[in-house]
C-alpha cells in the first residue's frame, strides 16, 4: 500500500483520491512520497515543506477511512500552493526578503482551508516571482524555478513553482495567483493547466495582495477534470474578501454536457497575434481548427487594455510597498523594485485613467461575445525562454522578456473575464499553451470547451523528461 | 471630461525630463532613489509613461471611475 515516490508521479488528483479511498495506498504513503518528492525537488520549485501538519492531516484522514467515517473528494490528496498564500503558522513571504521576519500567518487563507476541508493534504510552499511582480520566477532571493522540461529554462510566472511542481510530477495540485497572466504564462511554458476565474469568483482572502483590483487565485492541474474538481471545491462567498459575493456554481457535474453541446469559438487576431513565435500561431490553427473557430476576430482596444494594466499595476502596487520602499529599497528584488519606484513615482492619475478604461473594455469584450461562447488567443508569445535571457525578437525587434511574455494574457486579466490556459499536445517539443477564454462568471463554457480538447487529445499535460540523476 | 492636469504635466513629459520630474515627486513623497536603483526606475517611469499615453487618448469623454465589476 505504498504510493509511486519517484520524481515523476503523474496520476491525477482524481487518480491519486481514488487510490486512497479504495485503499490501494494510503493518506500517509501519498503524504511521504510526496514530502520526499518534494525534498529532492529538482526544479526549485519548493521554498518550504510542510512535513508535520501534512502528515498529522493525512493520518488523520487514515484513520476516517480505517472508521468508515465520510471523508472528502481529495482526502488524502497532497497539494502545494504558491508561497503568497497564508499557512497558519509560517510566514507568507510573497517571494520577498522582506516579508521574512514578518509574524508568522494565524489562519489558513480561504483557498487552502476550502480545499483542506475537501481532505487535501498541504505539503508545501512554492517559489514565485518577489511579490507576484513577473514572468520568469527567477526570484533573486530564492533562485530560478527550472521548467521541467527543460531545467535550462524558466518555469514562467509569477506562478512559476506552481506551474513546475505539477509539471515535474512532485504534486498532481497546486494554487498559484494571476494579477497579469501568472497562472496562464507559467501553465502555458510548463504544459499544464491552469484556471484564472473570473474576477471575485474565488475568494483571495489570506493570498498576499500584489494589486487588489487585478488579483485572482486558481488552480494547477494535469486534466481538465481536475481542473474542474479544484475550482468547485474552493468556490463560495467569503465574506473576509469583499469581491467574492457570489454563489457556488458547481461546473464539474455539468461539464460533460456543456462539452457536448454546440459552442461558438473564436480566435482573437490582432493584438493577439502581434509578435508571436511561429510555433505558438501554429498550435493555435490546431486548436481552432479542433473547435471549428472561426479566425481574426477582432476584440477592439486589447493594445490599450494592455497599456492600461501595465500602468495600474505598478501605481497600485506601490501604495502597498511605500513604507518599504522608503525604508529598505535594497533588500528587494532589482527586477521588482525599479518598477515599483516608478509606480510610486508616477502620478496616481495614471491609475486613475488605467480604471476609467476597463468599463470601455469590457464594453467591446461583451458586444464580441454576443457572436461567441469562447475566444481563443496564445497564452504567451514564445515557448519556455532561458533562464537568464533578458531579451527575445518580438516582431523582428529585441524586446525585453519580462515585460513581454504576458502580452496576451494581460487585457484579459484587466477585465477579469475567466480563462483556462490549456496545454497543446506535443510530446517532445517545448510546451506552449492556449488561453480559452469566457464571457464573465461563465468558467463552465471555458472548461468545456478544455475538455471537448481534452477528450480529442489536441490538449494534454505530459510526462517531461526524467531529470538528470542526482539532479 | 478634462483631462486631469497631473495626467496631462506627466504625459507632457519627454524622456529626456523624467529625470527631473523623479526627484520632485521623490522629494515630494520623502522616497529617497539610492544609485543602484535610479536608472531602472527612471527606465520603467519613463515606460510607464508612453504606455499611459495610449489609452489616455481614448478615455471615452464619459467615462468615469467605477466599483469594477467584470
Amino acid at each position: 500500500m505504498s504510493a509511486p515516490d519517484s520524481a515523476h508521479d503523474f496520476r491525477s488528483t482524481q487518480a491519486v483520491a481514488d487510490d486512497i479511498r479504495f485503499g490501494k495506498t494510503t493518506a500517509r504513503g501519498e503524504t511521504l512520497a510526496a514530502l520526499a518528492r518534494a525534498r529532492s525537488d529538482p526544479f526549485n520549485a519548493y521554498t518550504a515543506v510542510f512535513a508535520e501538519r501534512a502528515l498529522a492531516q493525512a493520518e488523520a484522514i487514515d484513520a476516517d477511512l480505517a472508521a468508515d467515517r465520510p471523508v472528502g473528494p481529495l482526502a488524502g490528496v497532497p497539494f502545494a500552493v504558491k508561497n503568497l498564500f497564508d499557512v497558519a503558522g509560517e510566514t507568507t513571504i510573497a517571494g520577498s526578503k522582506i516579508r521574512r521576519d514578518a509574524a508568522p500567518a494565524v489562519h489558513d487563507a480561504t483557498a487552502v482551508q476550502r480545499l483542506t476541508a475537501a481532505g487535501a493534504v498541504l505539503v508545501g510552499a512554492l517559489n514565485m516571482d518577489e511579490f507576484a511582480y513577473g514572468f520568469v520566477t527567477e526570484n533573486a532571493h530564492d533562485g530560478p524555478t527550472r521548467n521541467p522540461h527543460d531545467l535550462t529554462r524558466i518555469a514562467g510566472g509569477s506562478s512559476g513553482g506552481s506551474a513546475a511542481a505539477v509539471s515535474g510530477g512532485l504534486v498532481s495540485l497546486t494554487l498559484g495567483s494571476d494579477t497579469n497572466g501568472s497562472i496562464r504564462v507559467p501553465a502555458s511554458l510548463c504544459g499544464v493547466f491552469g484556471l484564472k476565474p473570473t474576477l471575485g469568483r474565488l475568494s483571495r482572502q489570506g493570498a498576499f495582495p500584489f494589486v487588489e483590483s487585478l488579483d485572482h487565485v486558481g488552480p494547477f492541474a494535469r486534466s481538465v477534470a481536475d481542473l474542474a474538481l479544484a475550482y468547485d471545491l474552493m468556490q463560495g462567498p467569503d465574506p473576509l474578501d469583499p469581491l467574492c459575493r457570489r454563489p457556488a456554481e458547481p461546473v464539474a457535474p455539468r461539464l460533460q454536457a456543456v462539452a457536448d453541446a454546440p459552442l461558438r469559438v473564436g480566435v482573437l487576431g490582432g493584438w493577439f497575434a502581434q509578435g508571436a513565435f511561429p510555433e505558438v500561431l501554429e498550435t493555435l490553427e490546431i486548436v481552432a481548427d479542433a473547435l471549428q473557430a472561426r479566425r481574426g476576430v477582432e476584440l477592439p482596444g486589447a493594445e490599450l487594455a494592455r497599456a492600461a494594466a501595465f500602468c495600474l499595476t505598478p501605481i497600485e502596487a506601490a501604495h502597498l510597498h511605500l513604507p518599504d520602499l522608503k525604508a529598505r529599497p535594497l533588500d528587494y528584488d532589482p527586477a521588482v523594485r525599479d518598477r515599483l519606484l516608478a509606480g510610486a513615482l508616477a502620478p496616481e492619475a495614471v491609475a486613475e485613467a488605467a480604471a476609467r478604461y476597463r468599463p470601455v473594455f469590457r464594453g467591446a469584450a461583451r458586444k464580441v461575445f454576443e457572436d461567441f461562447d469562447v475566444l481563443l488567443a496564445p497564452a504567451s508569445v514564445c515557448p519556455a525562454p532561458g533562464i537568464g535571457q533578458a531579451t527575445m525578437e518580438m516582431d523582428g525587434q529585441q524586446v525585453s522578456v519580462r515585460k513581454n511574455l504576458g502580452a496576451y494574457t494581460q487585457p484579459i486579466s484587466y477585465i477579469g473575464l475567466p480563462v483556462v490556459a490549456a496545454p497543446v499536445n506535443r510530446p517532445g517539443k517545448a510546451p506552449i499553451g492556449v488561453q480559452i477564454i469566457a464571457p464573465a462568471w461563465r468558467e463552465e463554457l471555458a472548461l468545456a470547451a478544455a475538455l471537448r480538447l481534452e477528450r480529442a487529445g489536441v490538449v494534454a499535460a505530459h510526462r517531461p523528461p526524467p531529470p538528470p540523476s542526482g539532479s | 471630461m478634462a483631462i486631469d492636469p497631473a495626467l496631462a504635466a506627466f504625459l507632457a513629459l519627454d524622456d529626456d525630463a523624467v529625470a527631473a520630474y523623479a526627484d520632485a515627486r521623490a522629494e515630494a513623497l520623502g522616497l529617497t532613489l539610492p544609485p543602484e536603483t535610479r536608472a531602472g526606475t527612471l527606465e520603467n517611469l519613463a515606460l510607464l509613461r508612453r504606455q499611459a499615453a495610449t489609452f489616455a487618448a481614448n478615455l471615452r469623454k464619459t467615462a468615469t471611475p467605477e466599483s469594477f465589476e467584470p
